[in-house]
């Protein structure tokens, strides 16, 4: 057992294995470079960086690179034990190289803040027409399947499947309880870009032909089919066809019961709203190059009511919560009007880059001094 | 016998071709000189004229400066001289050859003659005869996305919009220029100055008011007058934007057509000074027809005070001076020749290799490098002064800083044993950068004093993040060009100095991981400021975090004895390529954030990464050789 923990200590101390990690990782992020050109970059990242696959195969443009390579995911994991035992743990007591040990701590906290940041942080976007309030930021690329439970036209209670439980349980055939509504959801096909067809020539019925997924991961429109049952038995007789082109929401009723359901961008309520008083955008004079875009808001929580101006490099952060100038437009169905789009990040590790570039110019800094000094 | 032939047809033409500027008059030096600082705003900036001339003519011919045959010489003008020519003598200006075609099928394509020079140049007369075609083509491309365009559709595109301003430019006075007529009974035709009109303009739209109310039909002499203003304000409605707002609160500047005609439509009172300017250039005219000249010039000059005097509180006049004194102390060139100089005082050098004045020649090197690089870091304060913010904005920007950020490595790490292979490399990579510098600007036309667009409008992370990567690009450059130095001593010239040297590839690799880090993760934090994340596989991103990853595998290589010397240096050496990856080529992808959007050039790359993996090859197989050899033994 000690010969295994020692074998496994003198593994992860190993020099030569944080280069092969470095080198891996400098192989990876110059491939991904080249392959997002072609398959765009939400793909891209998707293979190149994530949990569920130990080893990709980069493919750039047509032609598939013969080189097996491990997932960065893995990759940056790795480097995080080795940089733990060998650069921090190892270092710990000498004081020669103290400001190696330093900056090695600060790019220990950066891959700490990277772990924190894709798995605790979320985002979205929030569009305000000039003069109206609004609470719901929806996900950018990410769908959901809403169902509602109606009671005489009111919706009295909902229940949210995501896609990327969609996506899972339609691969493994599994599927989906919904306790609350004693519903069972068997989802019998699943695409994240789909085609919506008619059937026939009554425009009633319609079918999803699966499609490559989108360059801009935006423009991808998902579709699944999905069978409703009840726990006692009761069954729908169609499988109903969801995708968020579908203007209306499906309904049925099951058990006596009126449910509608519907597929849509993921929906997150955020603690507060937001009105947006004024939007302007500035350009150079006598060209359309833009030199500032900007947001009056207020914003009203618990607290109060407060009123903020949020800018390009000039955020604003409430309880949390970030929202960065993101994007305007002019909405056609609103009578012209002018709308401004947030981002809306949540994410724990915000700051924490700006800690690591503390620590690790310090241990740069003072290595470099002592170095110096030496000569 | 054919090429004898050729010749007599040349010599036949010669003076043929020398005629057609015969009669052409230079421009007063000291009239050249005052005009060079007129304002006006384009590209959303106040900029003096001076500017604006080099750039229209870097847009038409790629060069700064415009060379016809007169009589036996040649004669070379300035941009200016060459944008007064368009203002003033478009005939004239019609017939200079300044029109770049990079692809001479273009020509073919629509049968005109084909001149077998290189980097012929053509005249806006040459185009007249297909301008109909050209201008048709221009109009269908510009309707469709620039991406998707042929690199031949793309310089149709190009040389369509450049005859498009220059037909705005020549037109830019039409309405001085060309007659207002009008058929009176008792004098017959008159002509009328438009100043005249629009001083009426009050008295004109009270009386047309008065033919509505009316239903009058309007005399047909007065309307044909009107249809003739009518058309002179739409000639000079895209002209350039010469005046300066009336209401001081506003930034937009105006052309005389917008002018008139926004007197005409009583948006602005006809008062004398926003008469004056048009009375100016009227007389100015008259005195340019009459070929007084004095007069001529004396007009435009008061012209020229007018105007400054009606824009002296405006944002960014009090820089004109400053921008024009940029531009005509050419110090990037100084800079340049310094560079020069020092290489070949250093080919003297090496081949005379005369004992006795070793000394001096060493001088002589070290203070026209030093020289060269003091003049290039004043001329990047400089800009830097004149544009209101950090050196480092745009991707022009980037070359002369990371050129200079090198030369200052050269200098800060340079050991007394090996000052002089130092000081000679940074003349080399200075030369290089600043004719990069020099290349860029001239083939992409553009004006390097741009303001930023809203994204990068922010002193405070420009200064920290981009001058610190930058300073990473910089010192990758400098330390993979050591390394050649280190590798070609090895095998050619073996010296005790070449441990001194690697010693510095050392540093110079730990300079370039500590910049490109913390510049990095400074990226980061401003792309989590304006974007709202740290890190998003962007290709610039991706190719900063390389330079990173590059670095680190080295030094822990040879920490972990996986290199030794002759690793560390063809290790390095490749990091070269990871940064001009980084700095030029993930532009070329078309992707991302930080894409530029240009795509000339890319062939340069590839020369470039050529040439640097045969490099790395050779040496590497050298040492290999050399490693066999010691086994041997």
């Amino acid at each position: 057992m000690k010969k295994i923990f020692y074998f496994c200590f003198r593994f992860f101390c190993d020099l030569r294995l944080a280069v092969f990690l470095l080198l891996s990782l400098f192989l990876l992020t110059w491939l991904s470079t080249l392959e997002q050109v072609h398959f765009g970059l939400y793909e891209t990242t998707k293979k190149y960086f994530s949990a569920d696959s130990f080893f990709i195969i980069p493919q750039i443009g047509e032609k598939i690179v013969p080189l097996l390579l491990p997932n960065a995911y893995w990759v940056c994991l790795f480097l995080f034990f080795n940089l733990f035992l060998g650069g921090v743990f190892r270092l710990w007591k000498k004081s020669t190289k103290l400001g190696i040990f330093i900056a090695h701590c600060g790019v220990l906290s950066l891959l700490i803040t990277g772990f924190v940041t894709h798995h605790f942080s979320r985002r979205g976007a929030l569009s305000i027409l000039e003069g109206e309030t609004a609470r719901v930021a929806k996900a950018y690329i990410e769908h959901s399947v809403e169902v509602k439970h109606l009671v005489n036209g009111e919706v009295v209670s909902v229940s949210v499947i995501n896609e990327n439980e969609v996506r899972k349980t339609t691969r493994k055939g599994q599927s989906i309880l919904l306790p609350d509504f004693e519903l069972q959801f068997d989802f019998e096909g699943y695409a994240q870009n789909a085609e919506i067809l008619p059937l026939d020539s009554s425009y009633e019925k319609f079918t999803m032909i699966p499609r490559k997924p989108a360059y801009q991961a935006e423009e991808n429109i998902p579709a699944c089919i999905v069978k409703v049952s009840h726990f006692n038995g009761e069954e729908l007789k169609d499988s109903i066809l969801l995708s968020p082109i579908n203007r209306y929401p499906a309904s049925f009723e099951i058990n006596g019961k009126i449910f509608v359901i519907a597929m849509t961008k993921k929906q997150w309520v955020l603690p507060f709203s937001l009105r947006l008083n004024q939007f302007s955008r500035v350009l150079y004079p006598a060209t359309e190059k833009p030199k500032s875009f900007s947001s009056q808001i207020t914003q009203f929580s618990e607290e109060g009511t407060k009123d903020a101006l949020i800018e390009m490099n000039e955020p604003l952060r409430a309880e949390g919560i970030t929202f960065f100038q993101a994007s305007w437009g002019i909405d056609k169905n609103e009578g012209n009007r002018v709308f401004s789009v947030f981002e809306v990040v949540q994410n724990p590790a915000d700051q924490w880059p700006l800690y690591s570039l503390c620590i690790i110019g310090f241990g740069l800094f003072y290595e470099g001094v002592k170095r110096g000094k030496k000569k | 016998m054919k090429s004898r032939f050729f010749l007599l047809f040349l010599l036949a033409i010669s003076p043929l071709r020398g005629e057609f500027h015969q009669k052409y008059q230079k421009w007063e030096k000291s009239f050249v000189k005052e005009m060079a600082t007129i304002p006006l705003q384009d590209g959303g900036r106040i900029k003096p004229l001076s500017t604006y001339s080099r750039y229209v003519l870097l847009r038409f011919s790629g060069k700064s400066s415009v060379h016809f045959p007169l009589g036996d010489k040649n004669q070379k003008i300035s941009s200016l001289e060459f944008l007064l020519d368009c203002f003033f003598r478009p005939q004239l200006a019609q017939k200079y050859e300044i029109f770049q075609v990079p692809d001479t099928g273009i020509l073919h394509s629509f049968g005109l003659p084909v001149d077998k020079k290189k980097r012929k140049r053509y005249s806006y007369l040459f185009f007249a005869d297909k301008r109909e075609k050209i201008e048709e083509l221009t109009h269908q491309y510009a309707s469709l996305d620039e991406k998707k365009l042929s690199r031949i559709q793309k310089q149709i595109l190009n040389l369509g919009m450049n005859l498009r301003l220059f037909d705005i430019l020549s037109a830019n006075f039409d309405f001085v220029r060309l007659p207002i007529l009008i058929k009176t009974e008792k004098d017959g035709i008159v002509k009328i100055p438009l100043s005249v009109l629009l001083k009426a303009s009050p008295v004109l739209r009270q009386w047309a008011f008065q033919m509505q109310e009316s239903n009058a039909k309007p005399p047909d002499e007065i309307l044909s007058m009107l249809n003739n203003v009518g058309f002179l304000i739409e000639r000079s409605r895209y002209g350039s934007l010469f005046l300066p707002p009336v209401n001081t609160e506003k930034k937009l500047w105006q052309n005389f057509g917008q002018r008139s005609l926004a007197l005409l439509e009583g948006k602005y009172l006809p008062e004398e000074n926003l008469l004056r300017p048009f009375l100016h250039l009227e007389d100015a005219f008259i005195a340019l027809q009459e070929e007084k000249m004095s007069d001529f010039y004396q007009h435009l000059l008061s012209w020229k005070q007018e105007i400054i005097s009606q824009s002296q509180n405006l944002e960014g006049i009090g820089k004109l001076k400053w921008e024009n004194w940029y531009y005509s102390f050419k110090l990037l060139s100084l800079s340049l020749s310094f560079f020069l100089f020092s290489l070949i005082l250093a080919f003297f050098h090496h081949f005379l290799a005369i004992e006795k004045l070793h000394c001096y020649f060493a001088k002589g090197i070290r203070y026209l490098f030093i020289s060269g690089t003091v003049i290039l870091w004043i001329s990047i304060l400089y800009r830097s002064f004149l544009m209101g913010r950090p050196p480092v904005g745009n991707l022009y920007d980037t070359i002369p800083f990371i050129t200079a950020i090198s030369l200052i490595f050269c200098l800060l790490l340079n050991r007394k044993e090996v000052k002089n292979e130092l000081f000679l490399l940074g003349a080399v990579l200075g030369l290089l950068g600043l004719l990069l510098a020099f290349r860029y600007e001239f083939s992409q036309g553009i004006d390097v004093f741009d303001p930023l667009v809203a994204v990068l409008n922010s002193n405070f992370w420009l200064t920290i993040h981009v001058l610190t990567i930058t300073a990473g690009y910089g010192a990758g450059l400098f330390t993979s060009a050591l390394s050649k130095v280190y590798l070609l001593n090895k095998v050619f010239k073996k010296t005790q100095k070449n441990q001194q040297i690697l010693q510095i590839i050392y540093i110079g690799v730990f300079l370039t991981l500590a910049f490109s880090l913390l510049g990095t993760i400074l990226g980061g934090i401003w792309a989590n400021e304006s974007w709202g994340r740290f890190w998003g596989w962007d290709p610039k991103e991706n190719g900063a975090l390389m330079i990173v990853l590059w670095n680190l595998i080295i030094l822990h290589s040879r920490l972990a004895g996986l290199i030794k010397h002759w690793g560390l240096a063809i290790a390095s050496s490749f990091g070269g390529i990871i940064v001009v990856f980084s700095w030029w080529h993930v532009n070329f992808l078309g992707v991302g954030l930080h894409s530029y959007g240009f795509s000339e050039g890319k062939s340069a790359i590839w020369y470039y990464y050529f040439f640097e993996l045969c490099f790395c090859i050779f040496f590497l197989g050298f040492a290999w050789l050399k490693k066999e050899q010691l086994k041997r033994n």
